[in-house]
């Protein structure tokens, strides 16, 4: 069986996304979505792109095209319409599909209402991790987020969306620093995230990284290791080490690797710690053939099967 | 043979080694009456922004050792033909007066000169500039460069903007005027956080943090095409690993492949741009020595990279036994030869 476990369709316009905002939001959304107008052909196209690519099953990821952090009603709202507008969409059209649950912020009531009412329904695998909110992973105003998703039983998918904006040396300028800024965005939140402890404080987390290249995931893990040996006393409370925690919590998509081919993608991940100490020779995810146990271990009963429309 | 009875070289150059100045009325002889008065009546102490927080243990023991030429050399130099490359990480980037941060540099390079480059022929050093106010840092680069003791400029990896910015124009001109790599160190104190998405609140992310940002400079360097505009230019990247470039090569690579041409200037792919322009500091490699010994073979990077001890830094490893087993030839590459090819100044037998 072949899924990708985080397959990016185009976010809502303001066109389509209008009806389910209040009247309120309707101006706002139009002014700070980039995303003008509605593809021409979505379910169509979808299911193109998992013929062509030879896809059994998908989680779908849709989200808004942000230009800024949003205040917290404007956040509520947009999250309840466009998760609402991903089912309508896209997944109340075939069987075997799931989403990602979309939030666009880490305000703690409103991530937790929003998490619990679409784990109410059976579309929804897993919750995107709201990058570009201001707070590293590991950061205490993200654990609400957390926490939820641990709860519900649903992995947290954490990619660069928004990281390719600004580094940690200012704005990126360049076509050729996307990339670049993607990865470096995810290590800082790999990085906050491990030593922190957020995750062998929520045993039941599962994070998934997706996205912007895995091939500098390696040396960041022993550096992880290597800062924690000789630092270490600065964080005593966090006594998992870091390769261990990312063996333990963390999975990695193959999509991670664009460009790079399935073997060699596996060769990455295999040198990753999780991988050497984990029973399964790989913990990949996507675009390739997935043990249909491996998808139950990461998603339990909302694991995507394969599509029907 | 065994690398550790090669004939080949006992010669060592120690490409990071950092000594400290020890308060800042050590400077005031190299200052003039109006900034010693300034700083006086101010109670100025000194940057007090420092990439090494007292107390942890990386930045090891900031005693006499650091602050007297004699010991210093005994430390860190084996024999006659030894050399080391000082870089004084006096954080004159976090003094937000760019008229007391250039003052500042400029009394560091001299007190360099005076206190220890006159000191031991075997020393040589970086000059020390304010990243913050290029047109300024270039200035003191021109005024100092005459010293042929110098043969480095010096920045802090973290800066407001990308290194690819042509803000930074005018010191890579200066670099380039006076055939000086510039050395781009761990730290810096620009005043924005360490990612795009928020602060760190952890010294140990600042740490593991820095190599990321290494990544990130090396990528606005290229995706600005610095090197297409400054040929000759040659960057040192120190003190933040290594291991990460050959996967940063081929991500740089396969998107410049990906692209419009409008949108990849550069004419060399971005992998032969970074073999032919920057080198590496072995200095920390993060990982065990056999680990770090396999992937100096195995990515076919000992041409990049140079032997830095970072004294009196510490990172849980001895470099010098990384290059015990490296294999005669690789160890020689990094212990001397790549940095007698990368500093045209080191053969400088009189200053």
């Amino acid at each position: 069986m072949r899924v990708d476990c985080a397959l990016t369709v185009p976010g809502p316009s303001a066109e389509e996304l209008a009806p389910r905002l209040p009247d309120r939001w309707r101006g706002v959304f139009s002014a700070v979505n980039d995303r003008r107008d509605p593809p021409a052909a979505r379910t169509d196209d979808l299911q193109r792109r998992l013929d062509e690519a030879g896809l059994d099953g998908a989680v779908l990821v849709a989200a808004p095209s942000l230009s800024r952090r949003l205040e917290h009603g404007f956040a509520e709202a947009l999250a309840l319409a466009t998760n609402g507008w991903l089912i309508e969409t896209y997944l109340d059209r075939a069987t075997g599909l799931r989403g990602t649950i979309f939030v666009a912020t880490i305000e703690a009531s409103i991530v937790e209402a929003e998490i619990a009412r679409c784990a109410r329904t059976p579309f929804f695998a897993q919750v995107r991790f709201p990058t570009g909110g201001g707070y590293l992973a590991g950061h205490h105003a993200n654990r609400p987020l957390f926490v939820t998703a641990a709860r519900q039983g649903l992995p947290v998918l954490i990619d660069s969306h928004g990281g390719e904006r600004l580094t940690g040396v200012g704005p990126v300028a360049t076509t050729l620093e996307i990339p670049i800024a993607r990865a470096h965005a995810l290590q800082a939140h790999l990085t906050s995230a491990v030593f922190h402890g957020i995750l062998p404080s929520i045993p039941a987390l599962r994070l998934i990284v997706a996205q912007p290249g895995i091939q500098w995931a390696a040396d960041m893990v022993d550096r992880l290791d290597r800062t924690w040996n000789l630092l270490g006393a600065e964080i005593p409370e966090i006594t998992v080490p870091p390769s261990r925690q990312i063996a333990e919590w963390v999975w990695w998509l193959d999509e991670a690797a664009p460009g790079a081919d399935s073997a060699t993608v596996g060769e990455i991940i295999r040198t990753l710690p999780g991988s050497r100490g984990a029973t399964s020779p790989t913990r990949r995810g996507a675009w390739d053939s997935v043990d249909p146990a491996l998808l139950r271990d990461l998603y339990g009963d909302r694991a995507p099967t394969p599509v029907a429309a | 043979m065994d690398s550790a009875t090669s004939p080949i070289t006992r010669r060592v150059v120690d490409c990071d080694v950092h000594p400290a100045i020890p308060r800042v009325e050590t400077l005031f002889p190299y200052l003039s009456a109006h900034w010693v008065e300034y700083m006086t009546q101010s109670a100025f102490r000194g940057p007090v922004d420092t990439s090494y927080p007292k107390g942890y243990p990386n930045g090891g023991s900031v005693d006499a050792t650091v602050s007297e030429p004699a010991s210093l050399a005994g430390a860190v130099l084996r024999g006659p033909d030894d050399q080391a490359i000082l870089n004084c990480l006096y954080a004159v980037d976090s003094v937000h007066n760019p008229d007391t941060a250039h003052a500042l540099a400029r009394a560091v390079n001299d007190w360099v000169a005076d206190r220890w480059l006159s000191a031991d022929a075997r020393f040589r050093a970086s000059i020390v500039v304010n990243v913050q106010q290029p047109s300024m840092a270039s200035a003191e680069i021109d005024r100092v460069a005459g010293n042929r003791g110098f043969v480095q400029v010096l920045l802090p990896v973290r800066t407001r903007v990308g290194l690819g910015d042509p803000l930074f124009n005018p010191i890579y001109e200066a670099a380039v005027r006076h055939n000086l790599p510039v050395g781009v160190h761990f730290g810096g104190a620009p005043g924005n956080a360490m990612s795009g998405d928020g602060w760190d609140d952890l010294y140990v992310e600042e740490y593991a943090g820095m190599a990321a940002i290494a990544q990130v400079q090396i990528s606005s360097l290229v995706g600005h095409d610095v090197f297409g505009r400054f040929p000759a230019l040659r960057l040192t990247f120190l003190e933040m690993g290594w291991r990460w470039v050959g996967p940063l090569m081929g991500e740089l690579d396969r998107a410049a492949r990906g692209m419009h041409r409008r949108f990849a200037r550069g004419t060399e792919l971005p992998s032969t741009m970074i073999r032919a322009h920057t080198r590496f500091g072995l200095t920390p490699g993060y990982a065990s020595n056999d680990v770090v010994r396999d992937e100096i073979a195995s990515a076919g990077l000992a041409d990049l990279l140079l032997f830095t001890s970072d004294f009196p830094h510490v990172h849980g490893s001895d470099p010098t036994e990384v290059l015990k087993g490296l294999g005669p030839a690789r160890a020689h590459a990094i212990e001397a030869a790549n940095a007698w090819d990368w500093y045209p100044r080191l053969g400088d037998g009189e200053r």
